[in-house]
């Protein structure tokens, strides 16, 4: 009996569909609350949300199932849920985390702070930068354009709570 | 009415609304071209301005700050694959893949050209035809709104790229994204799970700095090899050249046409006249197959359809006093502001003012050419910046243009939730154009769904027995199945003829 | 050396420090002033502040900003105003719709008690309309189509606002036989009346002032409680004889701990520029009625259609 790893290998993507797929639509009763149908014709505001999870879940099952038996018949799909070229999902991580962490601090250390502090990060993570770029560029986003936004567009950031 | 004509042009060219024009297209360029800040932002924040002028010199600053942020919206979408505005999504699928072959210079040129030209030809309809037009549009109701929105629902299908079931699963999704917010027809809230900022839905524009800006950044930062330059820009190729729309001119009018009987239709919008124009395009191409990865022919149709939207959505505004779209709506607000009252009075009292209108969206489409021009040389070197300066710089205009949409920083929660959706469907080839069209139709679609079965208390039968959507029905039918059928019919004609040589072979070896 | 540097600049920075909050509340207001607008541009509600801002404008030392945050029948502009800071530069521009009907049928995380007055502008009846070619000239016509088997189409601007909760009492006190079909937004109801998609819609009057003014529709009733000069030969509900008497209010308004001396400061500018010549011509312009109110009085008159409105939805 081949493994379970061989069956499902190259249906990452349609596990996490099918799953998603599946917790929305166990959700729907809770998170949609009816009164009534439309007038006389039946269809209320769950009928598309169930239409629409329905479908994914078989799609979803669908893709799963015939990439099992692809996988049994020994035929490899290269296109499937595979990165071809050599990716730093680290470095992806480092940046998302930098982005997250902008938006948890903003509203305690304002605009100018923490932009500062996110810009100069996220050059830290490309690379290739001199120190006098990283300092210039953090210093440009943050502080003339908070001015600019403020005076010309009357669009104001937060100054952070910390500073009253 | 020829000296209502006369009159519109001596006002139009009065050197205080000349400076009118150019700045209003200046700004809307600016607008259109940063993601998050989209044209109709651009337009509420003009439109206290006009209130101090007159109601002529306050139509020419709007109009030329519509029709710029219209076409501005392609600028973003082709250089870094992120749509200034909606109505540039269609843009983004064949002007980003031409950045990345260092083509962009020519493929902004294009969608110039495309966007002017289909401007101009959108101010014309409203000159002969605004009358016109307008009764027709009133012909649509919900059922035959339905039949449009779900034509341009199954374009999905057609830009799905390789996988199917991946594009449908994307479009699902998409379709289920729409669905958040408070229920169109019985007012109950769905999938908010208890948040109030949902309520609201999910806002289109963060979804989308989301899914294509933040997305390419983190890709971006992913490639190991991020050295150099984004893509080598092809120098030599620095001047505008105007023919080289002229190949595409039969795509030009095409889709122009298509932009204005949308835009006459109060409710629809820019995004699915471009969608559509983009789908006939590619239909009828000679090659097909270049649409999705650097066609230029793609850019035309669909800037040209978005930018015939812009003075067409001004018809049944102007005419029966029912905004086309929201930036028809905020023209409204200005002429009512100035106590004048659209309608067909509008055009017997203040015919000179009507005529104002039309030739001043004339006069914007000129001077965003102009502008146009010089501005591109610029635009197009910030490709030339290198990575590590530029990737920065756009990961904070998305974020304050996230920010500004709900002055709080739960559009830029979205924002980043929808990076990391976008980043995984880059990575598993999930193509996200079905799910920008689910998106931006999908409460269209089923808004008029169901109010149609109400009025037919639930019967079906209602989309066919109506002369428009039994149309659009068969139209729908045709285009869907008729290049499947077609391609069948080729391979059987292939392997009959291959049949037929290879028996007359055999027959002639026998006879010998 | 360096101990009295540091001295000399926490000085400094205190002193800024106490200056500024001192400043924000002596001479208010010394920054512009947002007012949120719960609907999108270019709307009526939309063009009526605006207009009103310009006006207060006159009275008030800072510019006035008008900002948009539709969405969710205004809900989220609403809430939005309701948790803003109480310190006066932050103000609620609203229709009722919002504030008095919304929240008996949707959860929201305000309520009316969360905001004080400044003033009520103006306000206009509900109505119902249909196309000038339809069966029905009068109201009677239409009230006579009780016990008949004709279904009604009827559309409005929204599940829970003041027109479908009026047609809803209408339809259901006359026991006519109906379908609701909600729009989104009343220009999308208009246009379906015209173009023959349904057979009455219910707005206010200003909004189909186009319609009625090319000959296409006619108004068969209005919910204000007398007959109205802009709308002559127009009968209202109530002499006809139905208790159907509801308004849809325009009031500026702010958060609910803001400082009196604040509120009194804005009360008087904006009361001063909604009885201005130029707010009342506009007024008239979109067919509203003028009533200029001020905060305490509008406070009251919103608590009891909240109640009425709530009696009426939860029946």
């Amino acid at each position: 009996m081949p493994g379970l790893g061989l069956i499902l290998r190259g249906s990452t993507s349609s596990i996490v569909t099918l799953l998603v797929g599946l917790f929305v639509f166990l959700s729907i009763r809770d998170q949609i609350v009816v009164f009534s149908n439309d007038g006389l014709s039946g269809v209320s505001a769950r009928t598309l949300p169930y239409l629409i999870t329905s479908a994914i879940i078989l799609l979803s099952l669908l893709k799963i199932v015939s990439n099992a038996i692809g996988n049994l018949k020994g035929e490899t799909d290269s296109l499937e849920d595979g990165p071809k070229e050599a990716t730093s999902y680290l470095r992806v991580l480092l940046a998302f985390s930098a982005i997250a962490l902008w938006i948890i601090i903003l509203p305690y250390l304002g605009y100018e702070i923490s932009t500062m502090m996110l810009v100069a990060s996220v050059m830290i993570i490309i690379g290739n930068c001199r120190w006098w770029q990283i300092v210039t560029l953090s210093l440009i986003l943050s502080i003339p354009v908070k001015h600019l936004l403020a005076n010309v567009f009357r669009v104001y950031l937060p100054s952070g709570s910390v500073f009253g | 009415m020829l000296e209502n004509i006369l009159y519109a042009i001596s006002v139009v060219f009065l050197w205080q609304n000349i400076v009118l024009i150019l700045l209003g297209t200046a700004i809307g360029m600016v607008f259109g071209a940063l993601p998050g800040l989209t044209v109709t932002l651009a337009v509420t924040l003009v439109l206290p301005f006009t209130f101090d002028l007159s109601p002529e010199s306050g139509i020419v600053l709007l109009t030329g700050v519509y029709c710029a942020g219209t076409y501005a919206g392609s600028i973003s979408a082709i250089l870094i694959n992120t749509p200034g505005t909606p109505s540039s999504v269609a843009t983004a699928w064949d002007g980003f893949p031409l950045t990345r072959k260092g083509r962009s210079f020519e493929a902004l040129s294009v969608a110039l050209h495309a966007s002017v030209l289909g401007g101009l030809i959108s101010a014309v309809a409203l000159i002969f035809f605004a009358p016109m037009l307008a009764k027709a549009a009133l012909a649509f109701g919900p059922t035959e709104r339905f039949a449009l929105t779900f034509f341009g629902l199954t374009i999905i299908s057609r830009v799905s790229g390789n996988s199917l079931t991946k594009g449908l699963i994307s479009a699902l999704f998409g379709l289920l994204i729409a669905t958040v917010g408070v229920d169109p027809i019985m007012g109950v809230p769905r999938f908010s799970f208890n948040t109030f900022y949902l309520y609201g839905g999910v806002g289109m524009i963060e979804v989308f700095i989301g899914i294509f800006a933040v997305a390419e950044i983190f890709n971006q930062i992913g490639k190991r090899a991020v050295a150099g330059v984004l893509s080598k820009d092809d120098s030599r190729r620095k001047i505008i050249r105007w023919n080289a729309i002229v190949p595409h001119y039969w795509t030009v009018i095409k889709s122009s046409v298509i932009g204005i009987v949308i835009g006459v239709i109060p409710g629809t919008g820019g995004s699915i006249a471009s969608f559509i124009a983009y789908d006939e395009a590619k239909r009828s191409s000679k090659e097909p197959d270049n649409f999705g990865k650097g066609s230029l022919e793609g850019i035309a149709a669909s800037e040209s359809a978005n930018n015939g939207v812009t003075a067409a959505t001004l018809i049944p505004t102007l005419t029966l006093g029912i905004p086309g779209n929201t930036v028809a709506a905020i023209f409204l607000g200005a002429l009512l502001i100035h106590g004048l009252t659209p309608g067909p009075q509008l055009f017997e009292n203040q015919g000179g003012l009507m005529y104002t209108i039309m030739i001043s969206f004339i006069l914007a489409n000129v001077a965003m050419y102009i502008q146009g021009r010089f501005a591109l040389k610029s635009f197009d070197k910030i490709i030339n910046i290198p990575p590590g300066i530029l990737l920065p710089i756009i990961l904070t205009m998305c974020l304050i243009g996230a920010y500004t949409i709900s002055n709080s920083l739960n559009s830029v929660i979205v924002a980043l939730v929808f990076g990391c959706v976008g980043y995984a469907m880059i990575k598993f080839e999930y193509p996200t154009a079905p799910m920008v069209i689910a998106i931006i139709l999908g409460g269209m679609v089923e808004e008029s769904m169901r109010q149609s079965l109400i009025l037919s208390d639930g019967s079906a039968m209602i989309f066919l027995t109506r002369p428009i959507p039994l149309v659009f029905f068969i139209l729908t039918v045709f285009v869907t199945f008729f290049p499947v059928v077609i391609q069948q019919w080729r391979k059987w004609r292939k392997t009959a003829v291959t049949r037929n040589l290879k028996s007359f072979r055999e027959n002639s070896k026998d006879s010998e | 050396m360096y101990e009295k540097l540091m001295i000399a600049s926490i000085a400094t920075a205190a002193t800024i420090a106490a200056v500024s909050m001192a400043s924000s509340q002596a001479n208010f207001p010394n920054k512009p002033i947002t007012v949120i607008v719960p609907y999108g541009a270019g709307g009526g509600t939309d063009t009526t502040g605006r207009f009103l801002a310009k006006e207060a404008e006159k009275h008030l030392s800072q510019p006035i900003a008008v900002i948009n945050r539709s969405g969710a029948s205004g809900t989220v502009g609403t809430a939005e105003a309701a948790a803003a800071a109480p310190d006066g530069y932050t103000l609620y521009f609203g229709a009722s719709d919002a504030l008095i009907t919304t929240p008996h049928s949707l959860k929201v995380p305000y309520s009316v008690d969360d905001f004080r007055g400044i003033v009520g502008v103006s306000y206009a009846p509900s109505s119902i309309a249909v196309r000038t070619d339809s069966p029905w000239e009068t109201l009677e016509d239409l009230l006579a189509e009780k016990d008949t088997d004709t279904v009604i189409d009827r559309g409005h601007s929204g599940v829970g606002g003041v027109h479908h909760t009026l047609l809803k009492t209408l339809f259901l006190e006359t026991g006519i036989k109906f379908r609701d079909i909600p729009f989104q937004g009343g220009s999308k109801a208009i246009a379906a009346l015209r173009g023959g998609h349904v057979d009455l819609i219910g707005g206010t009057p200003g909004a189909m002032l186009a319609s009625v003014d090319a000959g296409e529709t006619r108004i068969l009733a209005l919910s204000s409680p007398e007959p109205l000069d802009a709308f002559p030969g127009v009968p209202t509900f109530k002499e006809k004889g139905l208790d159907i008497v509801a308004t849809v209010e325009w009031y500026l308004l702010a958060p609910n701990d803001t400082p009196d001396e604040v509120v009194a400061i804005l009360e008087e500018a904006f009361l001063k520029a909604a009885s201005s010549d130029e707010f009342k011509a506009f007024t008239v312009t979109r067919k509203q009625e003028s009533l200029v109110r001020n905060g305490e009085e509008i406070m009251a008159k919103l608590r009891s259609d909240s109640e009425f409105f709530g009696e009426i939805i939860n029946k």
